[in-house]
């Protein structure tokens, strides 16, 4: 008999224990999938080489199966022995067969008519602690469900949904913490950095990512602003076992395109916090992006890998930022060591020796609105980046897209958008995309592959040489990873805003992704 | 305390929630509100609330001058006192020339965005609808969302309102005369649809007069390439089918060549329809060559087709086609 997942017996539970010391192995166990980018370090590269530039021609689709809801499908399903956990729109989550995509059970949140997300009401993953799976919802709250049934072991108020905060990133397990992040910066929320005890959900520590009075950074908000101050967390960070470090991402400033009444650097939004995760204290941070004025979140997964730079052995963490630059920091201390643009920019003339802009005149939103590159949605944005040992490259789906941004009143409303401006595309101008694969140590673009339009899919790579992508059009696409050189697509007939990723089942590598509202899964 | 008269203080005052949030605010943030505030009552002027005169900073930088600063909060008061008598619509003029004016024309009399002065909205018959359509634009269509507060939002509705009752452009044509010669004379139909019924190589017309107005028609008829509709800028995340007639040459790998309209494209492939209808679709590995001739229009100008009586006419034709109106 063959079978995918360990439930031939019914003694045997239907759930393996996964531990922090599981995921920090996950390249030892290549067929599952047990975090949200792979492994810690935020590589979203398998280890995987069934599927290779050799046979990829040959993929087809092994299963789909499809939601009930009309948001945007984000999710990365997680994978342990045979059985994908995965989480559907608005807040709901699925435990479905690795072999047969047969539903094992169902967690569906009935969710209140006035919740908040700027963007869609989606979700982009479970984390997985033993056998409690971990749910961020948009109306706030984070819940425990059973492994094995979907069962609620926990559901706690992480934030109060009525002022704007909701949850939409896959959570962090980190030893016996849960780590969650908080949406809302297009609503004024003030934003923080969560860490719940995986057994009772109690509370062990909250940064608050915009500093209260008496606190390091509080100086860089006029007034009162930093009450609305944003800076939300609403991407899965890494983590670092060696140096017991947590890095994560922080959004926007709020109000998004009206600095006036926030005066100042604002910290800290736009940047790269590294974060103690034991006591939830601040260990370093990086600006990316000062004063922000166009909504360029610094919320992406930090890519940390140990490398030589100009002749010295570094632990490095690595970053494509909206903002359209790429930075190389040492992941000990911060420090800037590398900037670099990989998409189209006009706003900045170049970086400091310290990774500070310098600012190009006439890039502000204005009453008439100021043509910037990129534009709002960024040179990339949320999904996620790769890093292949094997190759050694940092792939990253690029966009080419300007914006016109605009002012307006800063008037807070509970509750309310808390964006004082707008933005709009420009007529006439096309905006596009490309798969960049860069140099992770310099930056220095090796090949690209181009997109007709701007993606809003993330990477995966593989050890079969490959680089999985996908379109707003609809096809899931398979790169050389060395050349960019198109192997295989498919097209998958809904437009694709998710992560792919890879694992085993009866001991043959498949890849999945979502696509429209299905989730699709491959294999040779 | 300050007293005003003929002023409700409990109203949200240039951006603060009531008179005591302001009387307690910092010199900074007072100084961000009477921007504010000059901007409203001022919308014509831009320069108080783009600008940043050190002049302004520094008298407003009062230090601990208590009159310095019950001065300016009295300004701000009769500030926003004078905006509130002068009533919404001001602020919605402003909004609306910063958000709606490059597509619906500066006096909102359209152009390449409907026109909104006229008296009824096909799909606003009400301000709840017409608030609704701001903030959430309309799908498959160039309308984008706009996020908005309330009283944003209630200001434009309010003054996209008081469009529909200014007179409109009287049109001298003869939509009758203008009937006959968009079939004969023009030839139009051999390329344009209306009602499902005519060519496809450019737009539907069924509801153009309801989309367009005369001027932008008129304009269209004489010089085709001056606005070309496109449909892909970044409202609208996904595109399901560009609109934009964008005209396409290829070779094929074989040295074949075809023209035509774009009916699709993705990063793999590339659909065009052709003059004689058909649809070709090609795999961009398979092209040679691919060029998009963006601004480029198959349409003739009928500058020297029609006289201008029977541009006149044709406009009014073309105004008259309404849709489901």
């Amino acid at each position: 008999m063959r079978v995918c997942a360990v439930v031939a017996l019914l003694s045997v539970p239907l759930v393996a224990q996964v531990t922090s010391e599981r995921i920090r192995n996950s390249d030892r166990e290549a067929g599952n999938w047990l975090t949200y980018s792979g492994n810690y370090q935020g590589y979203r590269y398998s280890p995987l080489d069934q599927i290779n530039t050799l046979n990829v021609a040959r993929l087809k689709p092994v299963w789909m199966y499809q939601i009930n809801d009309l948001n945007q499908f984000e999710t990365t399903p997680l994978v342990v022995d045979g059985v994908l956990y995965i989480s559907e729109p608005p807040s709901n989550a699925t435990a479905l067969d690795a072999r047969t995509g047969r539903p094992l059970w169902a967690y569906r949140r009935t969710m209140q008519p006035d919740v908040h997300v700027c963007c869609g009401q989606v979700n982009r993953g479970l984390a997985i602690s033993g056998d409690t799976l971990f749910l961020g919802t948009v109306d706030a709250h984070l819940v425990a469900l059973d492994a094995r049934t979907g069962h609620v072991r926990w559901d706690i108020v992480v934030a109060d949904y009525k002022t704007g905060y909701s949850i939409t990133v896959a959570p962090l397990v980190v030893k016996e913490s849960v780590i969650v992040g908080i949406s809302g910066g297009e609503y004024g929320i003030r934003g923080f950095l969560d860490a719940y005890d995986v057994e009772t959900g109690k509370r062990n520590w909250r940064f608050w990512t915009v500093p209260g009075p008496g606190e390091p950074g509080h100086e860089t908000w006029a007034g009162e602003s930093w009450k609305t101050g944003s800076a939300a967390t609403w991407v899965t960070g890494s983590y670092d076992p060696g140096l017991n470090l947590l890095y994560w991402g922080t959004g926007n400033p709020g109000p998004n395109y009206n600095g006036e009444p926030r005066e100042g650097d604002n910290l800290y939004a736009n940047s790269l916090l590294a974060i103690d995760p034991d006591t939830g204290k601040l260990r370093w941070h990086f600006q990316f992006t000062p004063h922000d004025l166009h909504d360029w979140d610094a919320n992406h997964v930090p890519v940390l890998v140990d490398a030589t730079v100009r002749g010295k052995a570094r632990k490095l963490v690595a970053v494509a930022n909206r903002n359209s630059f790429y930075y190389v920091l040492d992941r000990a201390t911060g420090e800037f060591l590398l900037g670099k643009s990989y998409a189209q920019q006009t706003w900045a003339k170049e970086l400091d020796d310290r990774g500070r802009p310098i600012l190009l005149p006439g890039k502000s939103p204005s009453l008439e609105g100021a043509m910037v590159y990129p534009g709002l949605h960024g040179g990339t944005n949320w999904f996620s980046p790769s890093y292949s040992p094997q190759t050694d490259l940092f792939y990253v789906a690029a966009r080419e897209e300007a914006t016109s941004f605009y002012l307006g009143l800063p008037e807070y409303h509970a509750g309310s958008f808390f964006t004082a401006g707008g933005f709009r595309g420009i007529p006439g101008l096309e905006p596009s995309g490309a798969v960049r694969a860069l140099e992770l140590e310099t930056g220095t673009k090796i090949w690209e592959f181009p997109l007709h339009s701007p993606p809003w899919t993330g990477l995966l790579s593989t050890a079969g040489g490959l680089v999985f992508g996908g379109t707003n059009e609809g096809h899931f696409f398979a790169l050389d990873a060395k050349s960019g050189r198109p192997l295989w697509r498919f097209p998958t007939g809904g437009p694709l805003q998710a992560n792919p990723i890879s694992f085993l089942c009866d001991g043959r590598q498949l890849v999945a992704t979502t696509a429209g509202h299905a989730l699709l899964v491959f294999g040779e | 305390m300050i007293h005003l008269q003929h002023c409700d203080t409990s109203e949200p005052i240039c951006g603060f929630s009531d008179i005591r949030e302001l009387t307690a605010a910092g010199p900074r943030k007072i100084r961000v509100a009477l921007r504010y505030c000059l901007a409203q009552v001022f919308p014509t002027s831009q320069a108080p609330l783009t600008g940043d005169s050190p002049a302004l900073q520094s008298r407003l930088n009062f230090r601990g001058s208590i009159d310095m600063r019950n001065l300016v909060i009295l300004v701000l008061l009769s500030f926003q006192c004078t905006a509130q008598n002068q009533a919404a619509p001001d602020a919605g003029e402003k909004l609306f020339l910063a958000h709606c004016a490059v597509c619906h024309g500066p006096k909102g009399d359209g152009g390449k965005g409907t026109n909104l002065a006229q008296p009824r909205l096909p799909r606003a018959p009400d301000d709840e609808a017409l608030a609704r359509i701001i903030t959430f634009g309309i799908p498959g269509t160039e309308m984008p969302l706009t996020r908005m507060t309330p009283q944003q939002l209630a200001s434009v509705v309010a003054y996209v309102r008081s469009l529909g009752r200014v007179p409109g452009e009287t049109l001298t044509g003869d939509a009758q005369r203008g009937a006959v010669l968009y079939r004969d004379k023009g030839n139009c139909p051999q390329c344009h649809a209306i009602h499902g019924r005519g060519g496809t190589l450019g737009p539907e017309l069924t509801g153009i007069g309801a989309r367009r107005n005369a001027a932008y028609l008129r304009e269209s008829l004489t010089d085709p390439e001056t606005s070309i509709p496109d449909s892909f800028s970044s409202y609208k995340k996904v595109t399901l089918i560009p609109d934009n007639f964008l005209q396409i040459r290829v070779v094929t790998e074989d040295g074949r060549r075809f023209t035509g309209a774009r009916v699709n494209e993705d990063t793999f492939s590339i659909q065009i329809r052709e003059t004689t209808g058909r649809i070709q679709s090609f795999l961009k590995e398979e092209l040679r060559e691919l060029h998009k001739d963006w601004g480029k229009s198959p349409m003739p100008s009928y500058r020297d087709v029609f006289s201008r009586t029977e541009l006149e006419d044709v406009v009014a034709y073309l105004v008259s086609l309404r849709g489901d109106e």
